[in-house]
């Protein structure tokens, strides 16, 4: 036993000399200080040697001071949550100290910089939201559409009851759609030359959402007034079955996440049939055929290491309706069919330390019968894109990104039209039409995000685009900036210019003009946006001119003769407090044009001049959550008689939407909604414009589509 | 190697020669642990960054990084816990998310951690009680890891603690409900007093945890004897415990005097 105590005490002096020797090793001493960008000190940050123990955490002044015992090149590590990972390399010798100075750079290059847009809402979940899939789904009047929830945005113009957005005083084909990158040619269901009924997407497809009613900048082109960019959903995070029955819809989703969350998949489905809805809410039009659509998804993203993500987005929708023409002179109903298929593989990849590269692959067709009267043709487009970009961003205060862009449209146009437009007569004069057309654009651009030392953010940039038919280039410079006042209060500005080719079809010898080049918009805007914690506050003002617009001509069909201009104010307000939530937005719009058959500066049909919305949404005891929404706008525009180009208006709309929705769980694992809507609560009939005989001595008004009318259903998620 | 005394003398030298490297696994963990539960009992936030920074330290070192990476989300849910009582949410949301990655890849690592699932279920609760409107996408998630960490180890005093607090905030209808939440803390606290260590790395936190939330639920029912009794038994566990000795037994005081 005795044996036993003094080997333990053998030992432990052993071990106190081991350790002592450690303890009285001469250290490397290493201080210094951790700050932001702004050169802010950050308290709390952790500064160690790698693979040890031996590091300290930053006072409130962000300074830190400590000691190691390793010798030779020892990596220094330093974080801070919200920030990317700070290392660098130090050489110890032993009895010697260090300072060093540590600036921690924001988390994720991918991460979207801190430049407030002009005249742009971001949806993306995580930052600075307005409008996510929960508020497209919660705002009341919008049919869970996207695109209706966007036409609460200020800049929109409320020009008939569908879903087609006119921005700022221009026409609906002046605002381009993408979806991960890819051009979305025809993104509406139901199209009509105004655009069509309903969004081609479910807004639970989409992962974020950025809208630019103006000043957009040059990553996007082929549009005069404004962008919507959507972004498909990523790897769910667990497995979903959703079932949804409504009064007028099915639909079916699933989603699996597989490989440790590194792959994973979603499908789905939806099937619509208004027969019900229309029939219980006693519709004003009277339908041959009800509007009916199906659709279907299938989303694969794969991220085969931590910085890579290769997504494949596959979807086709297809419609139809049959719906009589409103028309003094003659009876016809108007059949329409159309299918959309669009195919996009898109990848993301994080190449070097700073370079974010994007590529995307994408094929889109679409098909449309269409007839009524004299009327009867088939158009056919073909869309294949491609578009690789690289993004450089060597810290939160620059970031150059450039990119090029390939597309190839072919468009085939076969049957009989009128010689007079939108008139269906069945006697009128009517000609044959097969031809088609392939127009190739190529595009590139290149621009930089600046945040310079007095605060400000500049963004400017160049986009150079060719059109084939016309044999045209143009090259677009645009600069857009924030100033910032405050922390919350920043003025914001941009300018640019922007060029849209027309459809192929205008190109045509015999209906078209061969030598037709690309139409022109310029954009000013100056605004002023307040945000802070839930509340949001926007101002902005805007002047767009346009030129080369497409002008009706007797002799030639077209020239590019057309030109005008549209000026206005937008305001956008949000505010959150307890369970209400609240936004309203309104814009004044002034505007003219000699475009198109206005033969002379005049209204276009679009120039609504005063638009609003207001939306309060309430959380309620008991899971129970209502909202209630009203708009008005101005009468639009119509052309009382020869001549009087678009003199009168229409009586103003309005509109008042509530809904009530129930989330239960009925069997503990289950999230269940139950929503049930009223649409036009005040059962106001709505007129959109008068349809004149030939000699304008009668008329008939385009009506909305339902007094007030009910809306139910439920979807459950397992 | 026959002789005992040179084999204890073999092992002491291997002891002091990793005390001389600076670490030993098993004492470093301790010593985290240790650190953190001082932090919490003082509410201090430089101790509680400090308890946070030492386990960062440890998983970036490799030390049984699932572990050190369970304990630095749980010092980030306390940082979480100390900044919505100073109703500071931008801080409360960041160090959330810092939390929620963490508990993610001790998952990730180990898989079969029943605790690591509970934490984790209990931050996405509090990742929609910051932003209410996350609910309908995180709150099933947060029910599906609930059940995942019972299904691991349905007797976990720890588990059945978080089971209770979130069934303290989850409404009736959901499967919560304040009854539920009693009921789950009731055998938390029986799960705590059989439970043995056997490995002291593990997590040892929340016996007085769970006395002190049946207390403050039988204050609410205004059952006061039962709720001194708990914190009683709380403050017995740990007597230097602050949210019990700071901030419940004094209300429970009020409580009791305003009832006379």
């Amino acid at each position: 036993m005795n044996r036993y105590i003094h080997c333990t005490i053998a030992a432990l002096f052993i071990t106190v000399y081991a350790y002592g020797f450690a303890q009285n090793k001469p250290g490397f001493h290493i201080s210094g200080s951790v700050m932001d960008t702004k050169g802010r000190p950050l308290a709390y940050a952790n500064v160690f040697i790698a693979q040890t123990l031996q590091g300290s955490m930053t006072k409130e002044s962000g300074e830190f001071s400590f000691v190691c015992t390793g010798t030779g090149d020892l990596t220094l590590i330093c974080t801070y949550i919200g920030y990317r990972k700070h290392t660098r390399t130090l050489k110890s010798r032993p009895g010697s100290s260090i300072s060093v100075t540590i600036v921690m750079d924001t988390q994720d290059i991918t991460a979207k910089p801190v430049t407030v847009y002009a005249s742009s809402f971001s949806a993306a979940d995580e930052k600075g939201v307005t409008l996510t899939s929960m508020d497209v789904v919660r705002t009341p009047g919008t049919a869970a559409d996207l695109f209706w929830a966007v036409k609460t945005l200020p800049g929109m113009q409320q020009v008939d009851e569908g879903a087609g957005l006119f921005v700022r005083g221009g026409d609906v084909s002046e605002t381009a759609v993408f979806l991960d990158g890819a051009l979305i040619i025809h993104p509406y269901k139901y199209e009509s030359p105004t655009g069509g009924y309903f969004g081609t997407f479910n807004p639970f497809l989409l992962k974020g959402t950025y809208f630019s009613s103006g000043g957009f900048s040059a990553r996007y082109g082929h549009a005069l007034s404004g962008v919507l960019s959507m972004e498909s959903r990523d790897i769910p995070g667990r497995k979903t079955i959703g079932i949804g029955i409504g009064l007028a819809a099915e639909s079916a989703a699933l989603e699996i996440p597989a490989k440790n969350g590194k792959l994973g998949f979603s499908f789905s489905g939806n099937i619509s049939n208004t027969k019900m809805l229309f029939e219980l809410n006693r519709c004003t039009k009277t339908f041959s055929r009800y509007p009916a659509s199906f659709d279907v998804n299938f989303n694969t993203v794969y991220k085969p290491g931590p910085n890579t993500k290769i997504k494949l987005f596959m979807f086709r929708q297809d419609d139809k309706i049959g719906v009589e023409v409103d028309d003094p002179d003659y009876s016809t109903q108007f059949y329409g069919n159309g299918s959309n298929q669009l195919f996009n593989l898109q990848a993301v990849t994080l190449a070097a330390k700073h370079i974010l590269i994007k590529a995307n692959a994408a094929v889109s067709t679409y098909a449309n019968d269409s007839r009524a009267g004299v009327l009867d043709i088939t158009t056919k487009d073909k869309l294949l894109q491609a578009r690789a970009s690289a993004e450089y961003q060597p810290n939160a205060d620059f970031c150059l990104r450039i990119g090029a862009e390939l597309l190839g449209m072919r468009t085939d146009i076969a049957g009989m039209v009128p010689l007079t437009r939108e008139d269906y007569d069945p006697a009128a004069p009517c000609m044959k039409i097969d031809t088609d057309y392939a127009s190739d654009r190529t595009a590139g651009f290149i621009e930089t995000e600046y945040l310079t030392p007095f605060g400000f953010s500049l963004v400017p940039g160049l986009r150079i685009e060719h059109e084939s038919i016309s044999g045209q280039t143009s090259a677009d410079p645009r600069i857009s900036a924030a100033f910032p006042l405050s922390g919350s209060l920043s003025v914001t500005a941009a300018w640019g210019v922007y060029h849209q080719p027309p459809r192929p079809e205008y190109f045509d010898p015999y209906i078209g003009n061969p030598g037709l080049g690309l139409q022109k918009s310029s954009h000013i805007i100056g605004g002023l946006a307040y945000t802070r914690d839930e509340t949001i506050f926007r101002i902005e003002c805007y002047y767009k001119k346009y030129s080369s617009l497409l002008l009706e001509d007797p002799s030639v069909n077209y020239t590019n003769d057309g030109h005008g201009y549209a000026s206005g104010i937008d305001l956008f307000a949000k505010h959150r407090m307890g369970r209400f939530s609240a936004w309203a937005s309104y814009s004044y719009l002034h505007t003219r044009r000699k475009w198109m058959d206005l033969r002379e500066l005049a209204s276009p049909y679009f120039d609504i001049t005063h638009n609003a919305t207001g939306v309060i949404t309430v959380d309620l005891p008991r899971n129970l959550s209502a909202g209630c929404s009203f708009r008005y706008a101005s009468g639009k525009p119509y052309t009382p008689g020869p001549g009087m180009y678009n003199t009168e208006r229409v009586p103003p709309y309005a509109k008042a939407d509530i809904t009530l929705s129930w989330i239960h769980s009925f069997l503990g694992s289950d999230m269940t909604i139950v929503y049930a809507a009223v649409s036009n609560a005040l059962n106001r009939i709505n007129i959109f414009d008068y349809k004149y005989s030939a000699d304008f001595s009668r008329r008939a008004p385009v009506k909305s589509s339902f007094g007030r009318s009910f809306y139910f259903g439920f979807q459950v998620n397992i | 190697m026959k002789n005992p005394s040179s084999v204890l003398i073999l092992l002491l030298m291997a002891f002091g020669s990793i005390l001389y490297a600076g670490e030993s696994p098993d004492s470093l963990f301790i010593a985290g642990k240790t650190h953190l539960a001082g932090a919490v009992n003082s509410w201090d936030i430089t101790e509680l960054m400090a308890a946070r920074s030492y386990f960062e330290r440890l998983a970036d070192a490799g030390k049984m990084e699932w572990l050190s990476r369970y304990y630095t989300g749980l010092a980030s849910n306390r940082i979480v816990q100390y900044y919505l009582g100073q109703n500071d949410k931008k801080q409360a949301r960041r160090f959330v998310d810092d939390a929620i990655g963490q508990l993610e890849r001790s998952i990730e690592l180990k898989d079969s951690f029943a605790e690591s699932y509970a934490l984790l279920s209990n931050l996405l609760g509090t990742k929609i009680g910051l932003k209410p409107i996350l609910g309908m996408r995180l709150g099933a998630k947060s029910g599906v890891l609930m059940s995942k960490a019972m299904q691991l180890d349905p007797n976990n005093p720890r588990v059945l603690l978080i089971s209770g607090q979130n069934a303290f905030y989850t409404p009736k209808m959901f499967g919560g409900g304040k009854n539920k939440s009693m009921e789950k803390l009731t055998r938390a606290v029986a799960c705590f007093d059989t439970a043995t260590v056997q490995n002291p790395v593990l997590p040892e936190w929340g016996h007085e945890e769970a006395h002190a939330w049946l207390g403050r639920l039988y204050a609410e029912q205004e059952n006061f004897p039962e709720a001194e009794a708990h914190y009683l038994k709380a403050l017995e566990i740990n007597p230097g415990y602050g949210w019990v000795k700071f901030m419940l037994f004094p209300e429970l005081r009020k409580k009791q005097e305003s009832e006379k």
